[in-house]
């Protein structure tokens, strides 16, 4: 709601109210200055001709579906007079010394008893985009100044090759296998060269290449890194990586019982067990596939945890043997009852003759004459592979190098800022990042950190960093357009931004709809309201199902994750099964959990039909809502569908004001 | 009652010139509280000093006063000290009686600061709802000379500081001002109010002078002499319980309205049309022609609120239904009666367009019409507006004019 100051307070309550506006359009010349406009000649601080004609609408709409805002232009007419030597107001708005085009447009809601510009409600900020007249009349189109307007993303263009540098926001990960990408541009004697990582040098940089087998980034444990100079990622051309690798799967020729758990991360294992009562050699093998890593392998280790049981001992042994390269190696034999176990390494390098092992092939064997039962198992394992780009000769290890597109660091992205802000890299959420990119981007900031309004509370004291607390990961390489970035954004952290010019506290305002209300921002009377409609959304608006694609592959912008969500109501509907069901792609959102809270708050806005209405406000003193705003109604004539108006909660989603009246859209939100 | 009669000379208008300056834009915070330290609002929405005035009689401030003894103080400035005449006040949807507050109106030549202040406490006559005077039900504990300023009484917590008193007794009155309160003894300012000091009998009656006490709870409408110079004007309320103990109840008030009235001249061919307009209700007809009809309203908050104006004491299923309207056609009267005798002059009125339709701004600002000006029947008075966006007259002779109003209940 605005706050309104103190003298219009004064006015609102009357039961009869004489209102105008005031409009304010500013020019440059060698003077800036100011053009008053009202419906009538006023003195309020400033003096006002009265010439306006037609005042238009302001229209400003919310649309909680999509999380998106939007303001409509406001066109002013005006009577063609003014005090010059033609007697014509357009002599003075264009091809003189002074510019109106695209100055800064201000309306103010007047009401009579207030004498000051400043006590007045400023009602709208925008441009002046368009100037039309003929003889009589004279046309302002003002649209509503967004200071993102016509602007891009990017981190700048790259010194040497004036490639646009890419952008990052967000944490990388080892575990959930984020980095930022930073394409190559070079190669040259020693290097291969990338593009600056978004933000510069800093300590521990390290430098990936993605294997695309295995879908995971392995560093570079050859020189690599980020130059303090140039801020260019670098890597010594061979790419050399030394690197755990699992194995990819169970081999087709495996004899051993729950082969997957050998390489599962867990403490369960792969095993098997044979009995021989004298006789010939019994064998079973566990066999899994050898992990495909590009380039050339310079060495190999298999690394496994093993136990070899022996029971029922009356003669012979049995032994546990690697069988990878095809020549048997015995790695540990037992001849009693009894456990062995341990960890072992079996070192594949000095038996390698250049191809890499396609599967790795542990035995189980009983040696032939012996009376035993034994029992193999095996977890743990991984292989330690270091690999590099071959460049023995120099053409093909070019050209290898050269198919090498991008590379990946683990530099952080942009950190937090804004007037206020202090956690640098703390909380990288939506709104966080939101704030920081009109920041960095657009050139804007609020005064004060608490300018900017969550749901009507002071930033700082609202509790959106617990209701979205969702970690958000993104890049780019290309330009964008930051009005698509930021309406991605905000779709994904599921909150609408406002830019709000109404009150000197506050910048602008954050809305979202809470899980639950307790409390409205203003009770509507229903013997102040008139021209009341109720309606429910459209079956076309509901979403009975959604699916969100999450967690980019900073490699190949695919994405790893995919959630549902189904209403479970939707029968109720009479919707087919893929009816009304949609599936949409997510940028930032990474988090399985977060993407399902995400999935959650649609649910509660489109996931069935809402009350949806509009109505008038005839009392001033409910001018001051803005959209938003959670209303209740009370002392109503009828009830909406049967409901009880007192049980539910309202979101203002439009407004469409002029001088005197004030009209709202409403949406059921609790 | 008059059985919805009209005499001409008998019609009353009374405009309000708190809302005629606030819609001329004299600031609002030129209506303001006082003495705010010995009183509170209590803490709803419409708890301030601007629902006072703001010609919503339904929508009430609430003062927290049960058990207290403070005087409510309320000042409008007037901006002027000539040409502002000034004879009623009218006190809309109060709980006066339930909450046993008296009223009291006083002006001055300077801003009001505590209870009792002003130069002159008006000297009221009640016309609606309300005796003058009460008696306090406390009595002189003593023979008073005329000069004695500490004032034994039956009962002092019957009284307040910044009350003033009247005492009777005699062939002429006296009103005392009480400046402290000592349990029964009073600390008074003789002779106030333009009064001799007079010599008074143990056991004499003491009453609250310029107090009117509200019969019952509604409307109250109380008038006086005209007086056009003074620019500040107090309107103050005091508990006038019976044996002390303060209000009994926290006071709610409508609205406050403050003005002249205007007494209609006689005219000799008066049309009078009244009528009720039953605009609440809607029919509408199927494309079969079966009709339906759906009630928005039928009268004034007939859902089961308490409240109407002038229409208090009906409950609210016996309210009249519609909205109730008169069409009056004055076909001729003096035209002394109907402008003055200068546009750009307009001073303290007397004719119909100085008192009446400049005050109210034709369809602006609401009004009360009072059919029989002396009437206390409630249903002779009308909250109303004009139903008209102009206001016509046609001289129909050399000084000789008539017009036509339509006037229209207001819920």
């Amino acid at each position: 709601m605005i706050t309104q100051p103190a003298n219009y307070q004064a006015a609102v309550t009357a039961q009869h109210i004489i209102s105008d506006w005031l409009l304010e359009v500013a020019y440059s010349d060698s003077t800036p200055g100011t053009f008053y406009f009202s419906g009538q000649d006023r003195t309020v601080t400033n003096k006002y001709a009265g010439l306006v004609e037609d005042w238009g609408e302001i229209s400003e709409e919310i649309d909680l579906a999509n999380s998106v805002a939007m303001t409509a232009d406001i066109t002013i007419t005006l009577l063609n007079k003014w005090n010059n030597a033609s007697g014509l107001l357009s002599d003075e708005l264009f091809g003189g010394s002074k510019k109106f085009l695209n100055q800064d447009v201000t309306i103010r809601s007047w009401l009579l008893g207030v004498s000051s510009a400043s006590d007045c409600v400023t009602r709208f900020v925008g441009r002046l985009v368009k100037i039309k007249h003929n003889l009589e009349t004279v046309t302002f189109t003002i649209e509503k100044r967004v200071p993102w307007d016509r602007l891009k993303i990017d981190n700048g263009k790259h010194s040497n090759t004036n490639l646009v540098q890419p952008y990052a926001v967000g944490l990388c990960s080892a575990t959930d296998k984020r980095y930022f990408p930073v394409p190559t541009y070079k190669i040259d004697n020693n290097n291969i060269l990338a593009l600056p990582h978004p933000f510069g040098y800093q300590e521990n940089d390290q430098v990936f290449y993605y294997e695309r087998t295995i879908e995971d980034f392995v560093e570079i444990t050859g020189s690599a890194g980020v130059s303090p100079a140039t801020g260019d990622v670098y890597a010594e051309k061979e790419l050399q990586r030394e690197a755990a690798y699992l194995p990819q799967e169970v081999g087709s020729a495996n004899q051993w019982d729950n082969a997957s758990k050998a390489f599962d991360g867990t403490a369960a294992y792969a095993s098997d067990t044979l009995v021989l009562g004298g006789g010939g050699e019994v064998t079973s093998t566990l066999v899994l596939n050898f992990p495909a890593i590009d380039h050339t392998y310079t060495s190999i280790e298999i690394r496994y945890t093993y136990s070899l049981i022996v029971s029922g001992h009356v003669s012979g042994s049995a032994s546990l043997q690697d069988n990878t390269l095809g020549t048997l190696r015995n790695l540990i034999t037992r001849s009693s009852d009894g456990t062995s176990s341990g960890t072992g390494t079996i070192t594949i390098t000095p038996d390698y003759s250049g191809e890499p092992p396609s599967t790795i092939k542990l035995n189980l064997k009983i040696a032939a004459g012996s009376d035993l039962t034994a029992e193999a198992r095996i977890s743990d394992v991984d292989i330690l592979i270091t690999t590099n780009i071959d460049f023995t000769n120099p053409q093909e290890g070019m050209n290898e190098a050269k198919s090498v597109e991008k590379l990946y660091s683990n530099n952080s992205g942009v950190d937090l800022i804004w007037t206020g802000e202090t956690s640098g890299l703390g909380d990288i959420y939506p709104h966080n990042v939101f704030r920081t990119l009109l920041n960095l981007k657009a050139g804007w900031d609020a005064s004060a950190e608490d300018d900017v309004h969550v749901n009507g509370v002071d930033w700082s004291s609202s509790s959106i960093d617990t209701d979205r607390n969702w970690l958000v990961f993104w890049w780019s390489l290309k330009q964008l357009p930051l009005p698509d970035v930021l309406k991605q954004l905000q779709f994904e952290g599921g909150f609408i931004w406002v830019f709000d010019y109404t009150s000197s506290t506050v910048d602008a305002r954050i809305i979202y709809v809470k899980s639950s209300y307790s409390s409205a921002d203003k009770t509507l009377d229903g013997d102040y309201l008139s021209e009341i409609e109720i309606d429910t959304t459209p079956v076309s608006e509901i979403v009975t199902k959604r699916t969100f694609n999450y967690d980019r592959n900073p490699a190949t912008g695919s994405y790893r994750g995919s959630n549902s969500k189904t209403n479970t109501n939707r029968g109720n509907w009479n919707l087919a099964t893929e009816e009304n069901a949609i599936e949409q792609n997510l940028d930032w959102l990474y988090s399985s959990t977060n993407v399902d809270s995400l999935l959650t708050y649609y649910d509660n806005i489109v996931g069935e039909p809402k009350i949806v209405g509009s109505c008038s406000l005839d009392s001033p003193e409910y001018w001051n809502l803005q959209v938003g705003d959670i209303v209740k109604f009370s002392n109503m004539e009828y009830d909406p569908y049967g409901k009880s108006w007192s049980s539910i909660y309202f979101m203002i989603t439009g407004v469409t004001i002029q001088p005197d009246s004030f009209k709202i859209n409403f949406r059921e939100v609790g | 009652m008059s059985y919805n009669r009209v005499h001409g000379d008998d019609l009353r208008f009374y405009a309000d010139s708190i809302n005629w300056l606030f819609s001329k834009g004299v600031p609002r915070t030129e209506w303001e509280d006082k003495n705010t330290g010995d009183w509170s609002y209590n803490s709803g929405s419409y708890d301030n000093k601007y629902t006072l005035v703001d010609q919503n009689p339904l929508r009430k401030a609430s003062f927290n006063l049960e058990g207290d003894d403070a005087h409510v103080m309320h000042q409008i400035d007037l901006q002027a000290t000539s040409a502002m005449p000034i004879n009623f006040l009218k006190i809309m949807n109060h709980n006066g009686a339930d909450a046993s507050a008296g009223f009291r109106l006083a002006y001055n030549t300077s801003a009001f600061t505590n209870p009792g202040d002003g130069t002159t406490i008006v000297a009221p006559v009640a016309v609606l709802n309300g005796s003058v005077n009460p008696d306090s039900g406390a009595n002189l504990a003593e023979a008073l000379t005329d000069s004695e300023t500490a004032v034994d009484v039956t009962d002092g917590g019957a009284f307040s500081v910044g009350e003033y008193l009247l005492l009777d007794d005699q062939q002429e009155q006296e009103v005392i001002k009480i400046t402290a309160i000592a349990v029964n003894t009073l600390t008074v300012t003789r002779g106030a109010q333009g009064t001799n000091n007079v010599e008074h009998n143990n056991g004499a009656d003491i009453y609250r002078y310029g107090v009117i006490k509200p019969t019952n709870d509604g409307e109250t409408i109380l008038t006086f002499t005209e007086v056009t110079d003074k620019r500040y004007w107090c309107i103050e309320t005091i508990p006038i319980q019976t044996g002390g103990a303060g209000y009994q109840a926290d006071l709610d008030i409508g609205c406050y309205m403050l003005g002249k009235y205007h007494t209609m001249t006689m005219a000799p061919d008066l049309s009078v049309k009244p009528g009720f307009l039953s605009d609440g209700v809607t029919n509408r007809k199927t494309v079969g022609g079966k009709d339906f009809t759906f009630g928005h309203y039928l009268s004034s908050n007939d859902a089961a609120a308490t409240y109407a104006p002038y229409r208090y004491n009906l409950r609210y299923y016996m309210r009249p239904n519609g909205r109730q309207t008169f069409n009056l056609t004055w076909k001729g009267m003096a035209d002394t009666n109907i402008y003055p005798q200068d546009l750009s002059a307009i001073g303290a009125g007397g004719d119909f367009f100085s008192d009446v339709i400049n005050k109210v701004g034709i369809n602006f600002l609401s009004f009360t019409l009072a059919l029989d000006k002396d009437s206390s029947d409630e249903g002779d008075y009308l909250f109303c507006k004009f139903d008209q966006s102009s206001f016509d007259t046609t001289q129909k002779a050399w000084q000789w004019s008539g017009f036509s109003l339509r006037i229209i209940q207001q819920y």
